[in-house]
Formats: C-alpha cells, sequence, structure tokens
C-alpha cells in the first residue's frame, strides 16, 4: 500500500494537460457527449463556465453540506467558475475507470481546502463545521478533529498527509463508494 | 406567386367537400361513441414508419462510422459538436422505444433526510460491528464519512433527479418530428423526404382538421350541458350527463388523435370517492372523462377556461374556488368532505402532485387530497411519448402553444391504469398514506418514485434542507 501510493502528489499537479489526456481516457465519446450536454444544460447563462450559482440552481445539490468544497475541487484552476475541462476532468475521478489513487487524492482534497498537500487541523475544523452544521458544539467538534489527527497522523507532525490518509481510509471500499454512473 | 395563390385556391375547392364529408362522419361515429379503428391504424402505420426511420439511422450510422475512423479523438471544447448526429442515441431500443431519462438510484441524499444513510450505516455495521458497540457513548467520525455526500453531490452533478423530471422526456430513436431530437435533421435524404411529407401531412390536413374539430367540441360540450342545465336535478339529470359529457370528451379527444387504452376497467373510480392521478398535462382530464364521469376541482378562471369551466357546473357538481379561496386548506378540505358526502356525486378528479411532470416519474403527493377520508381511486397514466410529447413544461410554453404542439403531434397514445381502491390505515399519517399510493401508481405506470417536491419547478430549495441534512450527519456521528 505505501508504495503504491506515495507516487508525488508533482506529478499530477505539475504536468496538468498530461493529467488531462490521462484522465479523459476513463470515458469515451459517447460519454463525453453526454457530459457536454449536461454541461450546457446546467451554464444557464451560456458563459461557457458554470459559476457557483449555475451548480446551486439544482435543488439536491444545494442541500448538500459539501458541494462548496466540490465545486472548489473542480475548478482547479482557482478561478471561481468551472469550465468544461475541469468539468470533465473532476467527474472522470468518479468513473468506473478511474483509478484508487485519483479517488483518494478527490478524497484528501476535500479536507486539504488550501490544496497544499496536507489535512490541517484548522481545515479538518472547517470541513467537519460545513457537515455538521450547528447541531454539535464548537469544543465537541475540536475534540472528533484533535482524536481523528491524533490517530492517522503517523509522523506526529500536527496534520494529516496524503499518505497517511491513504493509510486510514484506502482500506474502505472507496471504489464503490466513489464511482458514479455517467 | 399569382400562380401558387391560384394553385391554393384550386386545390381548397377540390378538397373542400370531401373534408367537409370527413368532418361530419367523424362527427357522427363520436355521437354514437363508435371508432372505426382508423386511429389505430394509424397509429400502427406510424410505428412502422418509425422503425423504418429507425434502422435508416442506424444504417447511417453506420456508413459514418466507417467514414470518420480516424477523426476518433476526442475533443474536450466547451460545445461539443453534434456533427455525427446519429451515434449518439439509437444505440438500443427501449421497451417503448423512450429513453429512461431518469436514472433510479439508491438514494442518499433524499428530500427526507432521516431515511438518509440506512443504506449506508447498515453496510458499515455489517464491516465493522465490534467498533461501533464500543464506541457508542462518544463521537465517532472517520475520515472516509464525508464520502457518502461527495458521492450523492457528484451524482447530482451528472444528473439530478428535480430539473430532468420537468424536461421533455428524450426518445431513442427520432419519431421524425422537429421538436425533437433537433440534430437528426438533414441526416439523408429519404429520411428527410419522409420528414417533409409528414409536415405536410400534420399541418395542412390535421391541424384544420383537427382545429375544427376542436371548436365544435367545444360548441357542442356548451350546447349540451347548457341543455342537460335546464333539467331538474336528480337520477335522470345524472344519467344524461353520465351519457353526454363521455360522448363529448370523446369527440374532443378527437382534436388529438388521442389513442387511449384503459385496463382493469372493474377498478373504475366509482361514485363519491377522490380519484388521483399522476399528472402530465391538462389533457390528463380529457383522457380520463372520455371513460368515466368526474367532478374536478380547481382555481376559477377567466377567458376560454373559465367558459368551459362554467359549462360544465352547469351539468354536474364541480368545485370551482375563487383565488382567495386557494390559499385557504381548510376551506378546500371542507368542500372537498362536502362533496364526497354526497353519495351521488361523481368522484372528485385529483392530481395530487400539483404540477405537470415529464411522464418518466411520479412527484410527491400532496397530502391535503389524503386527509380527507374516503375512499381513494389510483389511477397511473403513461403517455407513449414516440408519437408526442404529452408534458406541458408551462414555464417554457403557454398554452395555446401548447394545444398548437398537440394538435400538429402524430397523435397522443396513452395507457391508463385502474387501480384498486385503497383507504387509509386506522394508525397512518396521510404522508404516509399519500406516499403508499404514490408507490402504487409508480409501479403500475413504469414510473420513477421520487419523493421530491413538484413545487420546486418554480420555486427555490429551502435552505432548512441542508441544515436537515447536517443534523442528519450529526446523528449519524453520535451513533444514534
Amino acid at each position: 500500500m505505501g508504495n503504491e501510493n506515495s507516487i508525488p502528489m508533482e506529478l499530477c499537479s505539475n504536468s496538468r494537460v498530461n493529467c488531462i489526456d490521462f484522465k479523459v481516457e476513463n470515458f469515451d465519446a459517447d460519454e463525453i457527449r453526454r457530459l457536454g450536454k449536461r454541461f450546457r444544460k446546467l451554464d444557464l447563462d451560456n458563459s461557457g463556465a458554470l459559476s457557483i450559482d449555475e451548480f446551486m440552481s439544482l435543488p439536491e445539490l444545494q442541500q448538500n453540506p459539501l458541494v462548496q468544497r466540490v465545486i472548489d475541487i473542480f475548478d482547479a484552476d482557482g478561478n471561481g467558475e468551472v469550465d468544461f475541462k475541469e468539468f470533465i476532468q473532476g467527474v472522470s475521478q468518479f468513473s468506473v475507470k478511474g483509478d484508487k489513487l485519483s479517488k483518494l487524492r478527490f478524497a484528501f482534497r476535500i479536507y486539504d481546502m488550501d490544496n497544499d498537500g496536507y489535512i490541517s487541523n484548522g481545515e479538518l475544523f472547517q470541513v467537519l463545521k460545513m457537515m455538521v452544521g450547528n447541531n454539535l458544539k464548537d469544543t465537541q467538534l475540536q475534540q472528533i478533529v484533535d482524536k481523528t489527527i491524533l490517530f492517522a497522523d503517523k509522523d506526529e507532525d500536527g496534520k494529516i498527509s496524503f499518505e497517511e490518509f491513504c493509510n486510514v481510509v484506502g482500506n474502505t471500499d472507496i471504489h464503490k463508494k466513489m464511482v458514479v454512473d455517467v | 406567386m399569382a400562380l401558387l395563390t391560384s394553385f391554393v385556391s384550386v386545390a381548397i375547392s377540390i378538397l373542400y367537400t370531401p373534408f367537409l364529408l370527413l368532418i361530419l362522419c367523424i362527427i357522427f361515429l363520436a355521437s354514437i361513441g363508435k371508432s372505426l379503428g382508423v386511429r389505430r391504424l394509424y397509429v400502427n402505420i406510424l410505428l412502422k414508419l418509425f422503425e423504418y426511420g429507425r434502422q435508416h439511422i442506424e444504417v447511417a450510422k453506420k456508413i459514418s462510422r466507417h467514414d470518420s475512423s480516424d477523426e476518433d479523438e476526442v475533443t474536450t471544447e466547451p460545445p461539443v459538436p453534434d456533427d455525427k448526429p446519429p451515434s449518439a442515441l439509437v444505440k438500443e431500443n427501449g421497451v417503448n422505444g423512450t429513453k429512461m431519462t431518469v436514472i433510479e438510484r439508491d438514494e442518499i441524499l433524499g428530500p427526507s433526510p432521516e431515511l438518509n444513510y440506512k443504506r449506508s450505516s447498515s453496510q458499515e455495521r455489517m464491516q465493522n460491528g465490534h467498533k461501533n458497540h464500543q464506541e457508542k457513548v462518544s463521537l465517532e467520525f472517520h475520515l472516509s464519512h464525508c464520502l457518502d455526500l461527495v458521492k450523492a453531490g457528484m451524482e447530482s452533478i451528472i444528473e439530478d433527479q428535480v430539473t430532468s423530471v420537468f424536461e421533455a422526456e428524450e426518445l431513442r430513436s427520432w419519431n421524425l418530428l422537429t421538436r425533437t431530437n433537433r440534430q437528426y435533421e438533414f441526416l439523408t435524404w429519404r429520411l428527410t423526404i419522409i420528414w417533409a411529407m409528414g409536415f405536410i401531412v400534420r399541418y395542412f390536413f390535421l391541424l384544420p382538421l383537427r382545429i375544427l374539430i376542436f371548436i365544435f367540441g367545444v360548441w357542442w360540450l356548451i350546447i349540451s350541458t347548457a341543455c342537460i342545465g335546464t333539467l331538474p336535478d336528480g337520477p335522470l339529470k345524472q344519467k344524461t350527463n353520465y351519457a353526454v359529457s363521455i360522448m363529448c370528451f370523446n369527440f374532443l379527444s378527437r382534436c388529438i388523435s388521442a389513442v387511449i387504452t384503459y385496463h382493469d376497467a372493474h377498478n373504475r373510480p366509482a361514485r363519491g370517492g377522490i380519484c388521483v392521478a399522476n399528472h402530465t398535462s391538462p389533457i390528463d382530464a380529457l383522457v380520463l372523462m372520455c371513460d368515466n364521469c368526474y367532478s374536478l376541482i380547481g382555481q376559477r378562471h377567466g377567458g376560454f377556461l373559465g367558459l368551459l369551466q362554467r359549462a360544465l357546473a352547469r351539468a354536474s357538481p364541480h368545485i370551482w374556488f375563487e383565488r382567495s379561496e386557494v390559499k385557504d386548506r381548510h376551506a378546500v378540505a371542507k368542500r372537498l368532505k362536502e362533496h364526497i358526502s354526497v353519495a351521488d356525486n361523481p368522484p372528485i378528479l385529483i392530481f395530487p402532485e400539483g404540477t405537470c411532470i415529464n411522464n418518466t416519474s411520479v412527484m410527491q403527493f400532496k397530502k391535503g387530497s389524503f386527509e380527507v377520508g374516503g375512499t381513494i381511486y389510483p389511477v397511473a397514466i403513461k403517455y407513449d411519448p414516440r408519437f408526442g410529447d404529452a408534458f406541458w413544461n408551462s414555464s417554457r410554453y403557454g398554452m395555446l402553444h401548447y394545444l398548437l404542439n398537440m394538435m400538429t403531434s402524430w397523435a397522443i397514445v396513452c395507457d391508463v391504469w385502474y387501480l384498486p381502491a385503497m383507504h387509509r390505515a386506522r394508525d397512518e399519517t396521510a404522508v404516509d398514506f399519500a406516499n403508499r399510493v404514490k408507490a402504487v401508481v409508480a409501479r403500475r405506470g413504469g414510473l420513477v418514485d421520487l419523493q421530491w417536491d413538484g413545487q420546486l419547478k418554480r420555486m427555490k430549495a429551502k435552505k432548512e434542507w441542508r441544515e436537515l441534512q447536517q443534523e442528519e450527519f450529526s446523528k449519524r456521528l453520535k451513533g444514534e
């Protein structure tokens, strides 16, 4: 497990173009066409990019506590909008043909809000807060955060690296949980 | 130009007499309640034509695949060009030649969050049962807990259930109407010629005929209801009304060439009950009224609809509300109760979804009509979208435009299933009962059973829903 997951993250983030070419292989022409149609449907103002408001026009997404995080991950260049390339790239990580590593990376990015390769104490707190809203006290939340980090943090630097994350999450059936029919 | 006009005038003068005869023939047949089977024959011919078109498209697709084998590389530019139209949709031909646009999924984030994690949490308990037992007291969080939410979000990005039911249903193969599958136009010459001939038939023969039938039908309805209105109340009036109303609506249904198949007629709604049906378009009422007499319920309208409403109310008891009364749920319930307390009244026809849905799914049934009590007669209506899309997208088309669409479609073909009467159990809430009825309707009509509120067509989702989801998630953390 350790070997497979310790591929440096730069490999993906630096050569993004390669990444796209590689990931698009997860879809055939039909699927791309269908996703294109979906994209155009979501793109209410025909700007060629999806804004947060356009995503939020779907009631199902609107009620999803993590929608902001998912959109942020889609938005690879961080310009606040998701263009078609980013859209395909994002969805492709949930393809049946997608590899486990990219799925794990997507899950990791949910928590890694500033995309520095580590889940810090504060980040985990914020994401948890999104998920539970006002139903738990901040002190309770903080306890959960501390406990989770303590459990996962093997090198004791106070934050969770991707490798540590994989060690915790990697053995759950991520293939089942992060696969979506296109 | 002069040549054209003279040609048209000659054509009209020649066709005038047979056309008139045809209309008289239709009126006569409708008034004695008989059908020569012309419409069924017409529908069967259309089916053959569609099948021919589908095969033709498939052949064309194969050829174009061969031609463009070197153009297979995938472009990821925003508007994916539809330059090779045939390749997409004709892959397989479903039961009805339709594509179920709504994907049925295990609902993780449904609109009623208390059901959310039942599936996933039971799975987890299977996997690490011992863990759950030990730590029930403390808050248990695992980094993978977010995955359900992420997956649900992803699913709705790719295809969400709510907005897709308010759009025209997708067909697997072209039905030779321009308004569906626009990209099929000008595919091959042969298909284009067939399409053009169909266009001429639909717009220059069927449309004028149907408009005339419609006008006659409405007049006939108004006159006959006015006559019945003069009769004294009693069994005689009811019987006459029953016969005349079915005749009128049968006649009107010919203006959209309706071919309706009624199943399980022994379950037909009886007097003094409430009939609930799924709602696709205003035509639903017409479809049901062709086979039985119903009391309609609705808001009082002005104009043409108001004219019809007043005409109907003369002959038989219907419930029309003033605009101000509609919001008052108690008043509505009271009127419903009063109506069904008279055993002789025709069954009330209610569409509890409260909005038109595109014939692929059933959305939440409003509980109002299930609180009244009395017998509920569920009815499932399923249109065959190949002959024309019956769904009224009211946010896109006005009533007139919709009627025009209907009258220029090939036909309206639909199945109506009468389901066994249902009663509310003693300890059942109205909401549960509504859901039970909805499930039965969905199963029979082959529709997807959704929990979403149909009002989402017009209003935005509420903020509280997210809070409900959050509450549910924290309950899960607490191990409840």
